[in-house]
C-alpha cells in the first residue's frame, strides 16, 4: 500500500463565491487528509461529495400537448448522481403531459426509484 | 418543351433589367436561376453605388452605359419604389502630385458626358463632409447609392407582373443550337427552348457561352470584403469619399460608403481567387478593414461592426495584368453575351438592357404593350409611416402592431407580406432581402426564431422545411420532441 | 386603435430588472406604475434560462430562471402592477415635465405619457460580425442564446454536431443542454487564457461531459457553403497572431457563439443619453439616474450582470429613486463627482456619484487575479478597502461605500 497522498484544487460550485478549495486525499483509501480554501462548511461537505459521487441536478424540457407552447421546462427536486442522468433523460424525452401544467407541479415522482421528483419550472396554459 | 421568344440566364441586376425592359413588349420571355431567388449572385454583393462615369475611358461601354444608366435611375427607382440617393461624391487629392490626376479624371469626365463636375478646395471640400482630410477634390453632384437588392428584387417582380416567367433552382448545362432555336437542358433534366439566349450569368458567363459552343474570354474571379456598420455612424458621412486612384493611401486603397439603409460599408478590398463560390472572408483582410476603419471614422467601436461579406468581380483582366477589362457586350447569332459585366455593372444596367432590347429588336420585330404600366408601388415600412396611417393599417391588418425584427422595427404583417412576395422556394435570405428582418445589428438573434415560429403556424412550412438559402440548406435539424401534425 | 396612457413611472422591459424595479417603486409609495415587454411573457432571458443556479442569494434556494421570474411577476399581480406583454416601445420623446412612449402591440398603438422611465430592457448577444468570424456564411451559425430560445421554447434542434466559439455562460449552458439532447459538442475555443463563463459552469457543463475546452485559441475560416461543414481553428501565438501550423480542422454542422453581450441601448441613444464606451450602459449616478434627468436605468441594459439576485437588488433602488424623483424629493442640484476605474479595473458602475450618499460600486477586474485587494480612494484618503482571496473578470464584484462629505476631484477605484 502506498502513502502518496494526492492534491485537487475544485471550484465551489454551491453558491457565487466560488471558493477554490485544495484537498489532499489518499486515493487509494478515498480518505480526505486536509480541505483548505472555503469559506463555509457546505463547501466542505460539498468537494467530499464532488470528489467521488458527484450530484447534479438535472434541468430540462418536457413535451406538453396542447398547450400555447410546446415545451415546458422542468427539473429534478433534489441533486442526483451524475451518473444517473443519462437514463433519467432518456425517461423525459419518452414523457409528454397535457397541457395545462403550473410551475412546481410533479410531472415524474421518484423516476427509476430516484430520491427526488421531477417538477415542472414553467407553466403552460392551455390553448 | 416549354418554348420562349427570350431566355434569360442569370437573375442578377442585369438579367432582371432585361426582363423588365422585354416586359413591355409582346413577347414571351423567361428568366432562368441556379439559385433559388434573384439577387443571390454578385448583385447583392456590392457597394451599391451609382457611379457618375468619371473613371472610364471615352468611348468604352463602361463610360457609356455608366453615364446613360446614371441619368436613368433616379426615374427608375421612383417607378420602382426603390431607395435611391443621390449624395455625390468628393475623389480626394491628398498632395500636389495628385492634381494632375484629379484634371485627368475632370476631363475624361466631361468627356464622357458626365453632368455638373467641379474641382473644389479644401474649404469647399469642409463645407460638404466637415472634417475631410485632402487638398483639392472633384466633386461628382450626379453620384449616387441605391438598395442593389431592393432594386433587383422590384425589377424581378415588376417584370413578373408584367408576364415574365421565373424558373429558379434550375442550372443550365447544356445549350443546343437548332437552327433557329435554341434548346436548353438543366441540371435536373427539364428542357426549355428559345430563339434567342441572353447570357447574363455573371460569374458563369463564360462557362454559359462555352456550352453554346461560343468562345469567350474567361472569368478571374477577384473577391472584394467588407464590413458592414451599424446605423448609429449613419450621420457621420455626408457624401461618398475616395481617394484618388493610384493608391496614394496605405493600406487596400478601401474606402467608406454610405449606403441607403443608413449602414456604413468599409470595403471591398482586392484580391484574385480561384473559386467562383467562395464566399468567405478572411482573418488577414478583415484585420486590416478593422484598422482602416478606425482610421478613417474614429468613433467607431467594435460592437459597430455588425457583419462582414464578400462580393466576387468577374474579371476578364488576369491577376498578372491586373486593372480593369472593358464589359464585352455581343450579339453571336441570337445568343447574346455579357461578360466582365464588373463595377460599373450595377450602374450600367437600366442603360444595358436598352441595349439589348435593340439586339433582339435585329431577330424578332418588338411591339409594345398597351397596357404596361411602368410603376411598382410598395408600402414604406410601418414603423416609419405617420401615425394615422399606421392607425389606418393597424385596424385592417392587426399583424402590423407585431414586430417581429426589433433591430429594425420590422412587423409581423411585414414579414408575412414578404413571404408571399417570394417567387421561388421561400428561404431565410429572400426574406432578409424583402424586408430587411435579420439584417441589423443583432443579425437575427431576436428574429430568426420567431420567423420560423410565423413560417410554422401562418403559413405551414414545417421546421424541417425551413431553409437559409436553398434547400440544400436547412436552418434547422428538427424538432426537439416530437408533435403530432393534428394539434 | 390608439390608446392613450398616462402614469407616473413607465418601466421598459418586464426581466428580473423590469419587474423589480416596479416592486421597488411600488414599496416606496408609488401606485401610478405601468411595465411594457416586447414578447408574449413576462420573465425576459429568464424564461429560457431553464437551469439552475437562480435565486442563490435572495433565496437560500437554486431555482430555474423561469421560476425566479415568477416569483416577482407573481407579486406584481398581487400588488395590482399591470404588465402589458407583447408590446414593444419603438420611441421616447422627451418634453418639458414628462416623457412620452410611443408602443404597439397587435392591433394597436399605445401613446403613453410618463414623468419617469425605467430602462430595463436587458441586452443582446454579439454577433459573428462584431466578433469578425472569418470564412463562409452558410447556415447553422447562431448565438448561443437564440439556440438557446429555439431549443427550449421552441422546441428545435439547431444542429447535431457543434462547436461553440467563446466561453460566455450561455455557451457553456448550451454545451450541456445540447449534450443531454444528444447533440456532439466538439470542443469550446476561448482567446483569453481565462474562461468567459463562471467556474461552476465549466465544471457542471464542461467537464461533467468531456467537452475540451481550448483557451488561447482563435478562428480562422467557417467551412460550408450551404450548411456548415466545419470550422479551422489555430492556438494563439504569444503576439496574439494565429499559429496556423498548429490549425486544426473540426467537423460539425453547427457552431454556436457565445463572445458576450451588449446592452440593449437603442432607445437610451435617441434620448441622448451618455453611455459609458467601456460597459456600452448609460452612465448613471449612485441613484442610478442616466444623463437625462427621470430616466433610470437598472439590469442587464446598465450593466451585464451574471448573477440574477444583484439584478433584483439593483432594479429595486432604481424603483426607489424614481419614486423619489416623480415625488420631486429629489434635488438635482447636486454636485456629481465621477469615479475612475483605475489599476485592473475594467470599469465601474455608477460612474459618478454625489457627497454624502451612500452608494453600491459594481465592478469587474482586468484579468484574473490572486489576493486582490481592491481600494477605493478620494485625493490619498481611502474610503474602503476589500480584499479576494480570488478573483476574475466574470465575476461582478459589489462594495458599499458611504462617499464623504468633502470630495477632492474623483474616487479613483484600484486593484493590487
Ligand atoms: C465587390 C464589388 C463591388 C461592386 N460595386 C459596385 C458599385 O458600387 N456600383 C456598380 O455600379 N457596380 C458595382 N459592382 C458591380 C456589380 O455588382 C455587378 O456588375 C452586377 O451586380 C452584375 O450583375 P449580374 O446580373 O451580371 O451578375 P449576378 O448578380 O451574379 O447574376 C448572375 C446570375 O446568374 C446565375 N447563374 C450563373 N450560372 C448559371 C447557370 N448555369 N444557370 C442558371 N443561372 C446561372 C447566378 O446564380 C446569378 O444569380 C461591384 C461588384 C463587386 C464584386
Ligand atoms: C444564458 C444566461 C445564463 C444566466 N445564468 C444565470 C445563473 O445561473 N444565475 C444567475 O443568478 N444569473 C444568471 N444570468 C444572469 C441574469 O439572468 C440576467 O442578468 C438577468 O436576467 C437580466 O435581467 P434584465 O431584466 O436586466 O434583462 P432581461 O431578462 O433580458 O429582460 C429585458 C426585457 O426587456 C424587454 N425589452 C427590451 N426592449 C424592449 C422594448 N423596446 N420594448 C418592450 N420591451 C423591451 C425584453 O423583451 C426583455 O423581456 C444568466 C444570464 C444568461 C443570459
Ligand atoms: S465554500 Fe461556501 S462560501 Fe465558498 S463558494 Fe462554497 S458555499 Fe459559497
Amino acid at each position: 500500500m502506498n502513502n502518496d497522498s494526492t492534491t485537487k484544487i475544485l471550484t465551489c460550485i454551491i453558491c457565487p463565491n466560488s471558493c477554490r478549495i485544495s484537498l489532499t486525499y489518499d486515493p487509494d483509501t478515498q480518505e480526505i487528509t486536509s480541505i483548505h480554501g472555503a469559506l463555509c462548511k457546505k463547501g466542505k461537505d460539498w468537494v467530499e461529495q464532488e470528489l467521488f459521487k458527484p450530484m447534479r441536478t438535472l434541468c430540462s424540457s418536457i413535451r406538453i400537448t396542447g398547450g400555447r407552447e410546446p415545451l415546458a421546462s422542468i427539473r429534478t427536486t433534489k441533486a442526483v448522481s451524475l451518473s444517473s442522468i443519462k437514463e433519467l433523460m432518456e425517461l423525459i424525452k419518452a414523457s409528454s403531459i397535457k397541457a395545462p401544467v403550473e410551475i412546481g407541479q410533479v410531472v415524474l415522482s421518484e423516476p427509476l426509484g430516484l430520491d427526488c421528483d421531477v417538477i415542472i419550472t414553467r407553466g403552460v396554459d392551455r390553448l | 418543351m416549354e418554348q420562349y421568344d427570350v431566355l434569360i440566364i442569370g437573375a442578377g441586376v442585369i438579367g432582371t433589367s432585361i426582363a423588365r425592359e422585354l416586359s413591355a413588349y409582346d413577347l414571351k420571355t423567361a428568366v432562368i436561376e441556379k439559385e433559388a431567388d434573384v439577387c443571390f449572385g454578385i448583385s447583392s454583393r456590392n457597394s451599391g453605388v451609382v457611379h457618375s462615369g468619371i473613371h472610364y475611358a471615352p468611348g468604352s461601354l463602361r463610360a457609356l452605359h455608366a453615364v446613360r444608366g446614371n441619368e436613368l435611375f433616379e426615374e427608375l427607382c421612383s417607378q420602382l419604389t426603390v431607395p435611391y440617393e443621390r449624395i455625390g461624391k468628393l475623389t480626394v487629392a491628398f498632395e500636389e502630385s495628385q492634381f494632375p490626376t484629379l484634371e485627368k479624371l475632370y476631363t475624361q469626365g466631361v468627356e464622357n458626358g458626365v453632368p455638373d463636375l467641379q474641382i473644389i478646395d479644401a474649404k469647399r471640400m469642409q463645407e460638404l463632409q466637415p472634417g475631410v482630410g485632402g487638398a483639392r477634390a472633384l466633386y461628382s453632384p450626379s453620384t449616387g447609392i441605391v438598395g442593389p437588392y431592393e432594386l433587383t428584387i422590384a425589377l424581378a417582380e415588376h417584370a413578373h407582373a408584367h408576364g415574365v416567367d421565373f424558373i429558379f433552382t434550375e442550372e443550365v448545362v447544356s445549350i443546343k443550337n437548332r437552327s433557329d432555336l435554341y434548346e436548353i437542358q438543366t441540371k435536373k433534366g427539364s428542357q426549355i427552348s428559345a430563339k434567342i439566349i441572353i447570357d447574363a450569368a455573371g460569374l458563369y458567363s463564360d462557362s454559359i457561352a462555352h456550352l453554346a459552343g461560343i468562345d469567350s474570354p474567361r472569368i478571374y474571379p477577384c473577391r472584394g470584403e467588407y464590413y458592414v456598420l451599424d446605423k448609429r455612424l449613419e450621420d457621420e458621412l455626408q457624401l461618398l469619399i475616395y481617394p484618388v486612384p493610384g493608391n496614394h493611401s496605405s493600406g487596400l486603397g478601401i474606402h467608406l460608403t454610405n449606403t441607403v439603409e443608413g449602414n456604413i460599408l468599409i470595403g471591398p478590398s482586392n484580391d484574385y481567387i480561384e473559386n467562383k463560390e467562395d464566399l468567405s472572408t478572411t482573418v488577414q483582410i478583415l484585420a486590416r478593414l478593422r484598422e482602416e476603419g478606425h482610421e478613417l471614422l474614429p468613433s467607431l467601436t467594435s460592437s459597430d461592426f455588425i457583419r462582414s461579406f464578400a462580393g466576387l468581380r468577374p474579371k476578364l483582366t488576369p491577376p498578372e495584368v491586373g486593372g480593369f477589362g472593358d464589359f464585352i457586350i455581343e450579339d453571336h447569332d441570337r445568343f447574346i453575351l455579357l461578360i466582365g459585366i464588373e463595377s460599373p455593372g450595377l450602374t450600367a444596367s437600366p442603360s444595358i438592357a436598352i441595349s439589348i432590347r435593340e439586339m433582339i429588336a435585329n431577330h424578332i420585330p418588338l411591339a409594345l404593350k398597351k397596357d404596361w404600366d411602368p410603376s411598382l408601388t410598395r408600402e414604406e415600412r410601418f414603423l416609419e409611416l405617420p401615425e394615422d396611417r399606421q392607425e389606418q393599417l393597424i385596424a385592417e391588418d392587426p399583424d402590423y402592431g407585431s414586430v417581429v425584427c426589433r433591430c429594425e422595427g420590422i412587423t409581423k404583417a411585414e414579414v408575412l407580406q414578404a413571404v408571399d412576395r417570394i417567387m421561388g422556394p421561400v428561404t431565410y435570405i429572400g426574406i432578409k432581402l424583402r424586408c430587411r428582418a435579420m439584417m441589423g445589428r443583432c443579425q437575427g438573434g431576436f428574429c430568426a426564431p420567431r420567423i420560423a415560429e410565423i413560417l410554422k403556424t401562418e403559413r405551414d412550412i414545417t421546421i424541417d422545411e425551413q431553409f437559409y438559402k436553398g434547400i440544400e440548406s436547412p436552418m434547422f435539424e428538427g424538432l426537439l420532441r416530437e408533435e403530432s401534425p393534428h394539434e | 386603435m390608439n390608446e392613450k396612457i398616462n402614469v407616473s413611472i413607465l418601466i421598459i422591459g418586464a426581466g428580473p430588472a423590469g419587474t423589480a424595479a416596479a416592486l421597488g417603486a411600488k414599496e416606496a409609495g408609488e401606485d401610478s406604475i405601468l411595465i411594457i415587454d416586447r414578447d408574449t411573457r413576462a420573465g425576459g432571458i429568464l424564461n429560457q434560462c431553464i437551469h439552475d443556479g437562480f435565486g442563490l442569494m435572495r433565496y437560500k434556494r437554486a431555482l430555474s430562471g423561469p421560476e425566479y421570474a415568477q416569483l416577482d411577476i407573481d407579486s406584481c399581480h398581487k400588488k395590482n402592477i399591470p404588465i402589458l406583454t407583447d408590446t414593444y416601445v419603438h420611441t421616447i420623446i422627451k418634453g418639458d415635465d414628462h416623457f412620452t412612449i410611443k408602443a404597439i402591440a397587435t392591433g394597436r398603438l399605445y401613446s403613453i405619457k410618463a414623468k419617469a422611465v425605467i430602462l430595463a430592457m436587458g441586452c443582446r448577444e454579439r454577433t459573428a460580425g462584431a466578433i469578425s468570424l472569418p470564412g463562409s456564411r452558410p447556415a447553422g451559425i447562431y448565438t448561443a442564446g437564440t439556440a438557446q430560445r429555439l431549443l427550449n421554447m421552441q422546441n428545435t434542434l439547431v444542429g447535431r454536431s457543434c462547436v461553440i466559439v467563446g466561453s460566455g455562460d450561455i455557451g457553456l449552458i448550451m454545451a450541456r443542454r445540447m449534450t443531454l439532447e444528444g447533440a456532439k459538442v466538439q470542443a469550446v475555443t476561448e482567446l483569453q487564457s481565462y474562461p468567459g463563463g463562471l467556474d461552476r459552469n465549466i465544471r457542471q457543463c464542461l467537464d461533467d461531459f468531456d467537452i475540451p475546452l481550448y483557451l488561447e485559441t482563435g478562428i480562422v475560416s467557417v467551412h460550408g457553403n450551404d450548411r456548415v461543414c466545419g470550422i479551422t481553428i489555430a492556438p494563439l501565438r504569444s503576439d496574439r497572431t494565429l499559429d496556423m501550423k498548429n490549425s486544426q480542422y473540426i467537423t460539425c454542422d453547427t457552431i454556436l457563439l457565445s463572445v458576450g453581450l451588449i446592452p440593449e441601448n437603442e432607445l437610451s441613444r435617441s434620448l441622448d443619453i451618455a453611455i459609458d464606451p467601456i460597459t456600452q450602459g448609460p452612465i448613471v449616478t449612485g441613484d442610478l439616474m442616466t444623463s437625462c434627468p427621470g430616466v433610470f436605468a437598472c439590469g442587464n441594459v446598465l450593466q451585464v450582470h451574471d448573477i440574477v439576485d444583484l439584478v433584483s437588488e439593483e432594479a429595486k433602488r432604481a424603483g426607489r429613486t424614481a419614486v423619489s424623483f416623480v415625488s420631486g424629493a429629489y434635488a438635482d442640484t447636486k454636485e456629481l463627482f465621477s469615479i475612475y476605474a483605475g489599476e485592473k479595473i475594467r470599469y465601474c458602475v455608477p460612474q459618478v456619484i454625489t457627497p454624502s450618499s451612500t452608494t453600491t460600486l459594481s465592478l469587474r477586474v482586468t484579468e484574473p487575479i490572486t489576493d486582490a485587494t481592491i481600494s477605493i480612494t478620494n485625493d490619498a484618503t481611502l474610503i474602503k478597502k476589500r480584499r479576494y482571496s480570488f478573483t476574475q473578470p466574470s465575476e461582478m464584484i459589489q462594495i458599499e461605500i458611504s462617499v464623504p462629505e468633502n470630495l477632492v476631484g474623483s474616487l479613483e477605484v484600484n486593484c493590487e
